[in-house]
């Protein structure tokens, strides 16, 4: 159905101050980044240098760089499977009558209106190794009171435990939406037909939920490439010695720290270019497996 | 003719009450941007608002901008953008980069020859902030890294607290007797940052940079390939080998501090802008805090320390009436009375001989000891290049190489392995930043 306007000029009006805002806050900034990353530059721009590609050679070829590019990767791998795995889980579980359902659901739900980097200063409270309930507990019953801060693995899997936590209410939130929607007649038929818990999930629960979890998918990948970086300079700083180096957090340090605008600007479009090719990977194969319309 | 009066008479009113408001000049507006937060930002407001109170010539409005570092970046962004302050506080590791960004213009422009009496001025500090001939920022919160000792753990562990560890073996010997006895867990602490390595280096005599410690010259490379520094990293491997050091986190100096305060460790190395904070905090959980001068390695003749601390900068192209009300300001901040109120609140050390010599005379120095150390380490600093601190550009970035070598030592890495590392990266990063000049 289409919108038939009075004017051939109408239309754009009405799309002119989108364009315009668009414009200055998204594409002008792109453009300028693209041209920031051919120099080598200091203090926002006070002092520049042309060296055209120079800046993606050295990232590209720089083992640190790949070095972190590994570990951003082996990081959103985790927290977007575990983190979607985990919320389907539990809001399935929750999709039932419980008394305590709404409770429950507020309480699950409401880390994700914390700032990723408040998320980070609780868990680095409950980390402490020293001080910390992570530690108390663990020492209660392993005797082990591992040193989160200064073990590379451990450090990472801190990182990863702070992200799904404060992602979780997102992701809850739409399972519990998508399933509401799946009407009560194929649950019923499938437990008439005598499937169990698990098969019911997968075979019925999962292929109706795929457009939520797709989508799902997109967001916690950005999500994890992104929004992390408050939280890896509250707990880790990138440490220890670079285990935990996220590729957005060694952009903040170039272009904050180190006043390399040009480096970093270069930084931020090989990260585009990754998340923009791995959204569109993911639309040509699970995108494909997606079942739109019950 | 009665409403024409009226009329005459309340636009008469009118015009003298404009023409009263100009005759009363209205304060000149000076935004400063500063970095002090928690207990040290409180009193410095205190002080803000006293001034703002005492006189009418200047209003200042201060914004507390965040850490050190955020606070120059915020700076320079904003100057670029037109929007900066009249002055900002910036840490002295930013002083090659505040001056190579072409933001700021010397106070000494702003100051006749004899309306100051430099001479009055600790010579450390000021030696810090001069290029040549040049007086580039004026100096306020001043600073240098002590030894804060939990007295009771030392007594309880058969340490004497008055007869403080002065080397780095007496430092060894002193954890593991803490660590033996059980009285803490660990036996000494202090933030993960460069800044400490700085230190010891200056302790040593050795620059940490060449070109006469970025002096003369923008630094090309780092002394990390010498005795000096390995003596360093070395012990400090040590002490985190043996389980006598606990690691607080990078850069962390809150958790350094609760670790001391916690009484997980009997020493803690940190800088004296926490005096009033710590031994206040011990005298509330039941324990006396001693300060001591830095331990040193050994049969090595002490040096001195880099004073630390930051400095207050007068942004360029403002209105010349904005920079000069902004360099009255500056004037009273480290005046000796408000340097004498600035030590005591905080730690910091006076900057000006004669507030040194008022709280002699008052015997504030013999009450409260521990004020004593920090200014002490200062005033028999040996002037070198080594003690004057380095000028580098990017020494965030350097800073930053250095915690990660010694995080990868912490990991297994050799000293020399670590620090080699480091050297190929800070040089690296030296090349990039030297060519843009």
């Amino acid at each position: 159905m289409q919108a038939k306007f009075p004017g051939k000029l109408l239309p754009y009006i009405f799309l002119l101050p989108t364009i315009i805002i668009c414009g200055l806050f998204i594409y002008y900034p792109a453009a300028m980044t693209f041209r920031t990353s051919m120099y080598q530059s200091l203090f926002f721009g006070a002092r520049q240098r042309f060296v055209g590609i120079q800046n993606f050679t050295r990232l590209l070829t720089s083992p640190n760089y790949l070095r972190s590019m590994g570990i951003t990767l082996w990081f959103v791998f985790l927290v977007v499977a575990i983190g979607l795995s985990l919320s389907l889980l539990i809001a399935v579980l929750l999709n039932r009558k419980l008394h305590a359902a709404k409770a429950l659901r507020v309480a699950l739900v409401w880390p994700y209106a914390l700032s990723p980097a408040v998320a980070g200063t609780i868990w680095l409270f409950l980390f402490n190794p020293h001080s910390g309930l992570v530690n108390y507990l663990l020492d209660l019953l392993f005797s082990n009171k591992p040193d989160w801060f200064s073990h590379p693995t451990l450090a990472l899997t801190m990182l990863i435990v702070t992200s799904i936590w404060n992602n979780f209410g997102y992701n809850l939130v739409f399972f519990l939406a998508g399933l509401q929607n799946i009407s009560d007649s194929f649950m019923e038929a499938a437990e008439v037909d005598g499937a169990s818990f698990w098969r019911q999930l997968f075979h019925v629960t999962i292929p109706l939920l795929s457009p939520t979890i797709f989508f799902l998918l997109v967001i916690n990948i950005n999500y994890a490439f992104f929004d992390t970086v408050g939280m890896v300079d509250v707990m880790t700083k990138g440490g220890p010695a670079n285990a935990t180096n996220m590729l957005i957090y060694q952009l903040y340090k170039d272009g904050f720290q180190n006043f390399n605008s040009g480096l970093a600007a270069a930084q931020s479009l090989i990260l585009f270019v990754f998340v923009v090719g791995l959204t569109l990977l993911q639309f040509r194969t699970t995108g494909r497996m997606v079942h739109y319309g019950s | 003719m009665r409403k024409l009066r009226w009329i005459v008479v309340c636009t008469a009113l009118v015009l003298a009450l404009i023409g009263s408001a100009a005759v009363f000049a209205a304060p000149v507006k000076v935004t400063f941007w500063h970095a002090m937060g928690g207990d040290i930002g409180r009193n410095m407001e205190a002080m803000i608002d006293d001034y703002n109170a005492s006189q009418s010539e200047v209003y200042v409005e201060s914004v507390f901008r965040g850490a050190y570092p955020e606070v120059l970046n915020s700076t320079i962004a904003s100057a670029m953008a037109g929007t900066a302050p009249t002055v900002v506080q910036i840490y002295e590791v930013g002083s090659l980069a505040a001056i190579d960004s072409g933001v700021f213009v010397p106070i000494d422009q702003f100051i006749g020859p004899d309306e100051v009496d430099w001479d009055d001025y600790v010579d450390a500090v000021m030696n810090y902030y001069r290029v040549g001939d040049t007086q580039w920022s004026m100096p306020f919160n001043s600073s240098s890294a002590i030894l804060y000792i939990n007295a009771d753990m030392f007594r309880k562990a058969g340490l004497d607290p008055d007869n403080p560890p002065k080397t780095f073996s007496e430092i060894i010997e002193a954890s593991r007797k803490i660590v033996e006895s059980g009285v803490a867990p660990y036996g000494i602490t202090w933030p993960l940052h460069t800044w400490f390595v700085e230190q010891w280096m200056a302790e040593q005599g050795a620059p940490l940079v060449n070109n006469d410690n970025g002096r003369s010259a923008r630094p090309t490379t780092i002394n990390t390939d010498t005795p000096e520094m390995r003596r360093i990293f070395e012990w400090w491997k040590e002490l985190y080998d043996e389980g006598l050091w606990i690691n607080p986190g990078v850069e962390d100096w809150d958790q350094a501090n609760a670790y001391f305060m916690g009484q997980q460790v009997a020493m803690e190395i940190t800088s004296t802008s926490d005096v009033t904070f710590l031994t206040n905090a011990g005298r509330e959980a039941g324990f006396e805090v001693i300060c001591a001068e830095m331990p040193v390695p050994d049969d090595v003749p002490r040096h001195g320390v880099v004073p630390g601390g930051a400095s207050i900068w007068l942004i360029g192209n403002k209105p010349r009436e904005e920079q000069e009300a902004a360099v009255k300001f500056l004037k009273w901040m480290s005046s000796p009375e408000q340097q004498v109120r600035w030590h005591k609140s905080t730690g910091y050390f006076p900057i000006r001989k004669s507030a040194i010599e008022m709280l002699e005379a008052e015997g504030w120095f013999k009450e409260n000891p521990n004020f004593r150390v920090a200014l002490d380490q200062v005033l028999e600093t040996l002037p070198s290049v080594g003690t004057q601190g380095a000028f580098i550009g990017r020494f965030q970035e350097v800073r930053n190489i250095l915690e990660e070598a010694f995080q990868m030592v912490m990991g297994g890495s050799t000293v020399e392995a670590a620090l080699a590392e480091a050297k190929t990266q800070v040089e690296r990063s030296f090349a990039d930043y030297n060519s843009l000049f």
